[in-house]
């Protein structure tokens, strides 16, 4: 474990590294215990553990900055990892001058302050994951007409420390656990998958208490309504789309342009909007550093500051970008505990963590009964969003809604548009906020993540289906 | 061989010994890297790595295998490895019986010509890639920026060994680049496409003209048109229809077959899957791949395997445990980190004698695809479904204009019965060699 024992010989390199020139040293060492668990058709066919050592050093210079990581934590390496970083600068660590140490802050060690390295310390209890999976995957085989069945989930404790030449000495304990459910339904020619997941963090009972009744019979329900289904027919609609996983849509459109890693390198459209209106005065959205459980949630983030809670969007209005520390240097918008990587082979950028559009005073049969002809999507897979602004994602579980009412089951549905014009059309909000489970990929690799909302009305969007 | 690997076999041998296992294998990678990207004329995200991780698996006295990975590379992460690898076994399928590959004694011969190349410096990479930034920028007012732009190069060793003194090793270094400048014109939508090139090392590696093809690609999007949505032909660039023959891969996977996850069955080998005008092989060892595997990690040796002639499927990629079950050998194609499956390494994608030198479209427009986007939400490999946004071209007689925003839809399987031209001019892409691909009927929505 990472503790107190770190904090000569960090403090020492920090010290020769801003003695040689930098204008900024970090360090970040990274241990991780992973347990992977595949169910497929009745049967584990896969238990996966995987153990991850290894630590990065940042620096900066003038508004440079380079980063330079490796698997070797003992001194030699972190020291090695150091010169080759200072090289990069052409710097060298003077040997033959005193150097005063750093003098980093008592440890801040949220493993001991909120009681969590047990998770560290107990064995992963890979009997009970197996089990669960097992049954969870028995259920899905109950389902009519499921050809294959596969149900996957993985128990992930990371432990890092951070430790700065700005002051900064801090270790965190994180623990992630998820399953998936996936079914394939095959009826002569009619085919159909669908997965739904669960996941959440700091909960050490998850495997315990998970509802696989619940998560089976929301399986069941998506995959029959699809077997049959027709595929949609293209065009532009309004839509509503359904709390929880929904958010996913914000989290395309907007939230990766909210990102000051986006700011920096000018790709989005939203860089110098901030206190202007970007969308629909119905619109308040968060970005949450700590959510109880969260999948996203996070105590302090990978650069070693305690997690936020960011006000994003302001009834339209954009008030504040998610930022780490390059963002802070290179466009000036204000830390927000934001900066996170996939694993120590990733310096951090800003990322979201849980992200949701705040409840508004709408009724879901409010939205509904709102629209003449238009799509109701119920169950959303994965999405992205590109330098131009453009996104997409995709449908799982799509509805037409027709003269007010949800009417017949369609598939195969892609949303796709453009994100500034997209957030003006997002007019109504709903009174049920839920969130989901979800990753993240971009510049600092896979991070978890939380997306959510309550069911929003989009006046209109492009559908990509089946002419 | 490195002293690293030839010690982990030592200490492999010793930890293997003290825990009483008598069947072990190892499958580990090193890896080095140094990479640099600009913003503004200066250097930015530089950045270096050396990491090392190995999968290893055991078996118990009852012959049921367990596995485990780790980069914890010191005596006690392997000896940790070991235990908490030998402690999985009890979890592990007994119905299935895993073996080592019988081909893991096989000789390799071995092209170790790319093993000893210059490692650059980041410095050097950093000039380069901002001379490359500084030539897009200057190529046209409508580039801003270049948001995502890199220089890489990488060296790596990779090697496997088992408790039947099987060893397989071997070090390969590549570089690699790419740019996606993006441009923007007043009233008008941003517009961003790019390329990538790929080189045995950086010496090799043409970031120049990288960088050019990356802004003549995105210039000719300027200028666009919305596109009206309907059923189209459509002409897949070489990358867009490797994109979605690697994405709907499972159809020749044997793996895939076995859990019923794949589009084909057992029974679709040696029958018509596709048009008669294709063939599809995975080519490991080709030429132009520069990050060719001489081994799988089970150290079964890899090879050239036809997967579609003329529109028939004709072998499936196999581990050795498909092998064993499929009746036949293990082509090479094995990946044992989390779950045993067989994945493929260099596509080769080329026209059948039967496909026309003609390009079969006079009159009628029809769709060019230079990219398709968002593979991972738009594809459902399973239904054997997609719809994807792109960035392509509407095209008709001598009228070629770029399409503002548009999304494709169809059934792989359908795709590849509709296949209706292939032409003979192959390109080399860094994920495989494809020619140009012409498929009829295929739902086009625009923005």
């Amino acid at each position: 474990m990472f503790d107190e024992s770190y904090r000569n010989n960090l403090s020492f390199l920090l010290g020769k590294g801003r003695a040689a020139g930098a204008d900024f040293v970090e360090f970040f060492l990274e241990n991780r215990i992973y347990l992977g668990a595949l169910v497929e058709n009745g049967k584990m066919t896969s238990v996966s553990p995987s153990l991850s050592l290894g630590a990065g050093v940042r620096l900066f210079k003038g508004t440079q900055d380079c980063y330079v990581s490796t698997n070797d934590l003992s001194f030699s390496g972190l020291k090695n990892i150091l010169e080759k970083a200072l090289d990069i600068f052409n710097l060298k660590i003077t040997e033959n001058r005193i150097i005063p140490d750093i003098n980093l802050e008592p440890l801040r060690d949220y493993g001991l302050l909120k009681n969590k390295n047990k998770w560290l310390e107990e064995k992963p209890p890979v009997s009970e994951i197996c089990e669960t999976l097992l049954a969870c995957n028995r259920k899905q085989q109950a389902i009519k007409h499921s050809h294959s069945v596969t149900t996957n989930g993985f128990r992930d404790c990371q432990e890092v420390l951070v430790a700065t030449s700005d002051g900064i000495f801090a270790r965190d304990v994180r623990l992630n656990q998820t399953v998936s459910a996936q079914v394939m339904c095959v009826d002569g020619q009619h085919r159909a998958s669908c997965s739904k997941r669960i996941g959440d963090s700091g909960n050490k009972h998850f495997y315990g208490k998970l509802n696989i009744t619940s998560l089976t019979e929301e399986l069941a329900e998506t995959a029959g309504n699809i077997l049959y289904a027709d595929y949609v027919n293209s065009g532009t609609y309004p839509v509503v789309l359904a709390n929880q996983f929904g958010g996913v849509i914000f989290h395309e459109a907007c939230g990766h342009l909210l990102e000051t890693t986006a700011v920096q390198r000018n790709s989005t459209p939203f860089a110098y909007k901030k206190n202007e209106k970007i969308a629909h005065e119905n619109l308040t959205a968060w970005d949450e550093g700590f959510w109880e459980n969260g999948f996203g949630s996070i105590d302090m983030d990978d650069e070693g500051m305690p997690a936020q809670k960011t006000l994003l969007i302001e009834n339209g209005v954009l008030r504040n970008f998610l930022s780490d520390r390059t963002g802070n240097l290179l466009t000036g918008h204000p830390r927000t505990g934001s900066g996170r990587r996939q694993n120590y082979s990733f310096a951090p950028a800003s990322r979201m963590r849980n992200t949701y559009i705040a409840p508004g005073n709408f009724s879901k049969d409010d939205m509904i009964s709102s629209i003449d002809h238009g799509i109701y999507c119920k169950s959303l897979g994965g999405g992205s969003v590109s330098s131009t602004g453009d996104f997409n994602f995709a449908v799982d579980e799509g509805w037409l809604i027709e003269k007010g009412k949800i009417t017949k089951p369609v598939k195969g549905a892609t949303l796709i548009g453009q994100a500034p014009d997209v957030m003006q059309k997002i007019s109504m909000s709903g009174n049920d906020l839920e969130i989901s489970a979800g990753f993240c990929g971009s510049v600092s690799g896979s991070i978890y993540v939380t997306v959510g909302q309550p069911h929003i009305k989009v006046d209109s969007i492009t559908v990509g289906g089946r002419s | 061989m490195s002293q690293f690997v030839e010690s982990l076999k030592d200490q492999c041998k010793k930890i293997s010994q003290s825990l009483q296992i008598s069947k072990f294998d190892m499958f580990g990678v090193i890896k080095e890297e140094n990479s640099a990207s600009a913003k503004e004329n200066k250097p930015f995200a530089l950045s270096a790595s050396n990491k090392s991780s190995v999968t290893l698996r055991v078996w118990n006295e009852h012959d049921h295998m367990g596995s485990a990975s780790t980069s914890n590379l010191t005596p006690e992460g392997l000896a940790r490895a070991f235990e908490i690898a030998l402690n999985s076994t009890q979890f592990s399928d007994t119905a299935k019986k895993y073996d080592f590959s019988s081909l893991c004694l096989e000789k390799i011969d071995y092209n170790l010509s790319n093993s000893n190349c210059d490692f650059e410096s980041i410095q050097n990479l950093a000039h380069a890639v901002i001379e490359c930034e500084k030539n897009i920028l200057a190529s046209h007012p409508s580039f801003k920026s270049v948001p995502y732009n890199k220089i890489a190069q990488t060296y790596f060793e990779q090697f496997y060994f088992n408790s039947l003194n099987s060893f397989r090793y071997q070090k390969t270094s590549y570089a690699m680049c790419y740019f996606y400048p993006l441009a923007h014109e007043d009233n008008k939508i941003p517009r961003q496409l790019g390329h990538v090139s790929l080189a045995d090392n950086f010496k090799n590696l043409n970031y120049l003209e990288c960088a050019h093809i990356a802004v003549e690609k995105t210039k000719k999007y300027l200028n666009y048109e919305k596109v009206t949505s309907g059923n189209y032909s459509v002409l897949f660039s070489p990358e867009a229809f490797l994109d979605l023959v690697g994405a709907f891969s499972n159809f020749f996977n044997a793996q895939n077959i076995l859990d019923n996850k794949s589009l084909c069955t057992k029974e679709t080998l040696n029958t018509q899957l596709a048009s008669n005008l294709i063939h599809i092989c995975d080519s490991p060892l080709h030429k132009d791949n520069v990050t060719k595997s001489y081994f799988d990690e089970e150290g079964t040796p890899t090879s050239k395997l036809t997967i579609v002639e003329n529109g028939v499927l004709k072998n499936l990629i196999h581990t050795s445990y498909t092998a064993k079950i499929f009746n036949t050998k293990p082509t090479g194609h094995s990946s044992i980190k989390g779950k045993l499956t067989a994945q493929s390494h260099f596509l080769h994608v080329f026209a059948s004698k039967e496909s026309s030198q003609k390009f079969p479209i006079h009159s009628e427009p029809y769709i060019y695809i230079e990219d398709v986007k968002a593979l991972h939400a738009g594809i459902n490999a399973l239904q054997g479904s997609f719809s994807l946004p792109f960035d392509g071209f509407f095209v008709h007689g001598e009228k070629s204009v770029s399409i503002e925003s548009a999304t494709v839809a169809g059934d792989f399987l359908t795709l590849l019965k509709n296949i209706i031209f292939v032409s003979q001019d192959e390109k080399v892409t860094p994920s495989g060699v494809c020619p140009e691909v012409l498929v009829s009927n295929l739902s086009i929505t625009g923005v």
